[in-house]
């Protein structure tokens, strides 16, 4: 039997290759499947395993997002990371810049040392009306007591926008199956969910 | 008689369909290529020119707007913040309209405190967290003193090479700067927290 020579495995590799390149092409510039965490959306996504569908191929760089929707920007005090809030102000806005206590920052998780520091855009702003920038937008977290967002960023630039939330599939932790996925952004149809579906022991009311 | 005209029969050795699913093949393989370069275009290396003047004398020194500096983005590593160097020139999206990209210097790092030059409304800014001060090296240039500390995000690739015009290839120097005026005075963060 003939062993497998170079072109085997050079064939095999291009075509990897290839279909590596293809799959990230569509992941970074079409749409993307990730995963989300935390408080600041609560309660449109949920603290701990809602996976969302992020359109990029129309909302990259801000292009065509409203007021309302709900997109994925990179955390512009960190690196490689990013962050889920929703669209508040959009170029030419008037927003106002309300007060952020200090303490919800703790429980989302910043150290100590860093409680309260702003990155200066906003310092001595808050309680104030900020006309919103050519470029920038303002974003808040939908859960206002835990989300560091505008009211600690100031506006942020429409490049740094990801791509946009379409749609949520939410997939507990102890839950065998996920849920059906639902809607996400400022033109959804109503649905009969409430704070209390997202509390662990109560039932939900109607 | 048949093999005297057999010699001037003109036979075709492929069929009209053969030679159609050969070019379809060819032409397939050819595209599915094109995501490998678009990798390599957006996350290694590729060439830009350089529009504009806000970056002369070091790049586009003729004033009279034909003359364009070709050079090599070198976005491998590009969103890695500590791997930036004072001076480094690089390419970032531009925050006041972000279809549009700048090339600027970079003059100060995150929790250094800088002395800002017209049109910015403070005296001196501390750059936040993850963010460059950038300047370019023209006066005239529009840069951090009109749209303040840029985010890493915003942040495409370096330049570092020119390639064109070939009387000034080489590396881009990371002196050239305008005068120190805006020099950093203190850090002010202690540490900042590594990403989880």
């Amino acid at each position: 039997m003939a062993t497998r020579g170079f072109r085997y495995y050079a064939s095999n590799a291009s075509k990897f290759i290839r279909a590596v390149a293809a799959v990230h092409l569509l992941h970074t510039y079409v749409l993307e499947f990730a995963i989300t965490g935390g408080l600041s959306m609560l309660p449109t996504l949920h603290t701990v395993g809602d996976h969302v569908f992020l359109d990029k191929y129309n909302h990259r760089l801000g292009r065509d997002i409203k007021v309302g929707d709900v997109i994925v920007i990179s955390k512009p005090t960190e690196e490689h990371t990013r962050i889920c809030k929703r669209v508040a102000g959009l170029p030419g806005d008037i927003v106002y810049c309300d007060a952020m206590p200090k303490a919800p920052t703790r429980a989302a998780g910043m150290p100590d040392d860093l409680v309260g520091l702003s990155t200066g855009v906003t310092n001595g702003r808050t309680g104030k009306y900020i006309k919103v920038p050519e470029g920038y937008i303002w974003i808040l977290g939908d859960n206002g007591m835990a989300s560091l967002d505008s009211r600690e960023y100031g506006p942020v630039p429409k490049a740094l926008v990801v791509g946009k939330v379409l749609w949520a599939v939410y997939w507990g932790p102890f839950d065998w199956l996920p849920s059906w996925p639902r809607q996400i952004g400022s033109n959804i149809e109503a649905t009969d969910l409430s704070i209390a579906d997202f509390l662990p022991t109560t039932p939900s009311r109607r | 008689m048949s093999s005297i005209s057999s010699r001037f029969v003109c036979r075709r050795l492929r069929s009209t369909r053969a030679t159609f699913r050969y070019t379809a093949k060819t032409v397939l393989i050819g595209l599915s290529w094109v995501p490998v370069i678009a990798y390599v275009a957006n996350h290694v290396v590729w060439i830009g020119v350089i529009d504009g003047s806000s970056m002369t004398p070091t790049l586009n020194p003729e004033t009279n707007g034909l003359a364009k500096d070709v050079t090599l983005l070198w976005k491998f590593n590009a969103k890695n913040y500590s791997s930036y160097k004072r001076g480094e020139v690089i390419v970032l999206r531009n925050p006041r309209d972000p279809e549009g990209t700048v090339v600027k210097r970079i003059i100060a790092f995150e929790g250094e405190e800088v002395r800002t030059r017209f049109p910015y409304p403070e005296s001196t800014v501390i750059v936040p967290p993850r963010h460059f001060w950038v300047e370019g090296d023209n006066v005239h240039s529009i840069d951090s003193n009109t749209y303040g500390p840029i985010p890493i995000g915003l942040v495409t690739a370096r330049v570092q090479t020119i390639v064109f015009p070939l009387g000034r290839w080489g590396s881009v120097p990371t002196a050239g700067g305008r005068d120190p005026r805006s020099v950093v005075v203190g850090l002010s963060y202690s540490r900042y927290p590594k990403s989880t």
